[in-house]
């Protein structure tokens, strides 16, 4: 008797199971549809409105944009091609953003361990920190001239502060127990540093470095903006579309700006999931 | 691990007059160990039993150097003043971007062991905590009692003078706590370690030690001391163990 009911409840969980698993499907067959339905809209409205005005200095047809977006490699006014001027912008943001994590996690973690260099440092990190990185242009046009340094150098203030203040969070969130646990082994400060302080606040770093890049792609635009930077890059090629009145080629050069941004974050989320996959699940 | 087994004095710790004296916040001072003498032999298997928060833990943490003493002097091996230390945490403390075999290796690693020797002690340990097919696990994948294991199997890796434990199976459901407890005498039998264990449960003291020590509360001091006579295995249901039990109990005024 007791066998059957249990055989009973047995079957009856494994019908719930089913229809539960098919149902988790079937939701997520919906979300991908409710997700493409804007996109879709906005194509096919931005088409319809573009042969309505019939204007391609206000709002040009798609394919004109596609052709340009699918020929990377074509030269484009006098700038070069799309491809180049990509390279030429993601040159400039790794400059500014490989000095911004150089010197943004040392000194983090020398802030975030020694109190004193915390305190140290605190008034002026605090006061530089919510100034937006393109009001430093005209010092930095004052400072450095027109050309490559200064485009780097306003790339570099956008990508260190995120990066700066995650590392000191990373750093002062080590847990205790850790610390003491090298004391118990007679560990010394700097293999405490080596072994307990730098793994548990890397995942910290990484995420830092993704904001900061993020904000260092946005700095970048305005950066190749202003006059007289070497005649290249992303932001340069938009800037020359304007003068001449090209929207499809400032409609381009937006869409690889996004693109790439978008792949340089997704790439640094997966660098977060799975090279830390040791973290324990919050909860 | 290559245990030198030289001439040994029998005395491995001798604590004499220790005290310690903590300020709050508002700089009232509050003692919590005073005049609090306590020897411990070579080899032998030490529970420390009192009511929470009579200064046990910070007991331990002055014996492994973790905490200064405000007065008093802490003698290893009849002398010296450092002595190599394997702590086992109340909480399993292990670090979560090592594997298990990285936890088990740390403080070989951080003695500068070369990598040979340190396979062949985290093996041999693997086996010896039955942890085998584990080495390359996160701690987050392992259960309660496999995370102490391996806790107790890092201790043990640096062939430490003394084992420190603090209260370490308080977590765990009484089935591991009392598995734990039989392979924790195995190592000890195998190893021939020093071992002070605190707790509060005094069946888990008279199952594990060869003395327990009993603590007045604060400010904490050595109570009376009861010598566990009873032959190993030791049997919970027996009417000696029973009787241990209830003359520690009524030292401890429950």
């Amino acid at each position: 008797m007791s066998k059957n009911i249990s055989r009973n409840l047995l079957k009856g969980s494994c019908q719930a199971f089913r229809t539960k698993t098919q149902q988790g499907w079937d939701d997520g067959m919906n979300r991908t549809l409710r997700k493409v339905v804007l996109p879709l809209l906005i194509v096919v409205g931005w088409e319809l409105i573009a042969i309505a005005i019939n204007n391609p200095w206000k709002l040009p047809r798609l394919e004109s944009i596609i052709t340009l977006v699918i020929h990377p490699f074509d030269k484009l006014l006098s700038t070069g091609s799309l491809l180049e001027n990509t390279y030429q912008s993601l040159y400039r943001v790794m400059l500014g953003f490989g000095a911004a994590s150089m010197i943004a996690i040392p000194l983090g973690v020398v802030m975030g361990w020694w109190k004193w260099a915390g305190d140290f440092f605190d008034y002026v990190i605090e006061l530089l920190r919510p100034i937006p990185p393109l009001a430093w242009i005209p010092l930095v046009l004052a400072w450095m001239g027109l050309g490559m340094r200064s485009a780097v150098f306003i790339i570099f203030i956008g990508a260190f502060f995120p990066i700066l203040i995650n590392t000191i969070e990373g750093v002062k969130s080590v847990e205790s127990g850790h610390i003491e646990l090298a004391k118990t082994f007679q560990a010394k400060q700097w293999n405490i540093i080596r072994t307990i302080v730098l793994p548990h606040s890397a995942p910290y770093m990484v995420t830092g470095m993704r904001i900061g890049m993020g904000i260092a792609w946005m700095c970048l635009v305005a950066a190749e903006m202003m006059p007289g930077i070497a005649p290249s890059g992303l932001g340069y090629l938009i800037w020359q579309a304007n003068t001449v009145g090209q929207v499809s080629i400032i409609i381009s050069g937006i869409i690889y700006i996004g693109v790439v941004g978008l792949i340089i974050d997704r790439s640094f989320k997966y660098l977060e999931t799975r090279q830390f996959s040791w973290r324990e699940a919050k909860g | 691990m290559a245990r030198s087994e030289g001439v040994r004095t029998m005395e491995k710790v001798t604590i004499k007059g220790l005290e310690k004296t903590f300020f709050t916040e508002n700089s009232t001072p509050v003692t919590a160990i005073k005049d609090m003498d306590l020897s411990v032999e070579a080899g032998e298997f030490v529970c420390i039993v009192g009511p929470s928060g009579c200064g046990k833990t910070t007991f331990l943490r002055i014996l492994a150097g973790l905490e200064k003493p405000t007065s008093g002097t802490i003698a290893w091996d009849g002398g010296s003043s450092q002595s190599t230390i394997g702590f086992v945490f109340q909480q399993h403390n292990l670090l979560p971007w090592r594997t298990v075999y990285g936890n088990i290796a740390y403080g070989l690693e951080l003695r500068g062991t070369p990598q040979e020797t340190r396979d062949d002690v985290v093996a041999r340990l693997v086996s010896l905590m039955n942890l085998s097919g584990f080495e390359r696990s996160y701690p987050k994948e392992l259960s309660g009692g496999m995370q102490k294991r391996v806790a107790i199997a890092r201790a043990l890796a640096i062939d430490p003078d003394i084992m420190l434990m603090d209260e370490p199976f308080v977590s765990l459901d009484a089935q591991t706590r009392n598995i734990l407890q039989m392979e924790l005498l195995k190592v000890w039998a195998e190893t021939k370690n020093t071992i002070v264990f605190i707790t509060h449960n005094v069946d888990e003291a008279v199952f594990l030690a060869d003395r327990v020590v009993i603590l007045a509360p604060r400010p904490t001091k050595v109570k009376t001391e009861v010598p566990i006579t009873l032959a190993r295995p030791r049997d919970r249901t027996d009417a000696k163990f029973t009787a241990v039990r209830k003359t520690i109990l009524e030292q401890m005024n429950f």
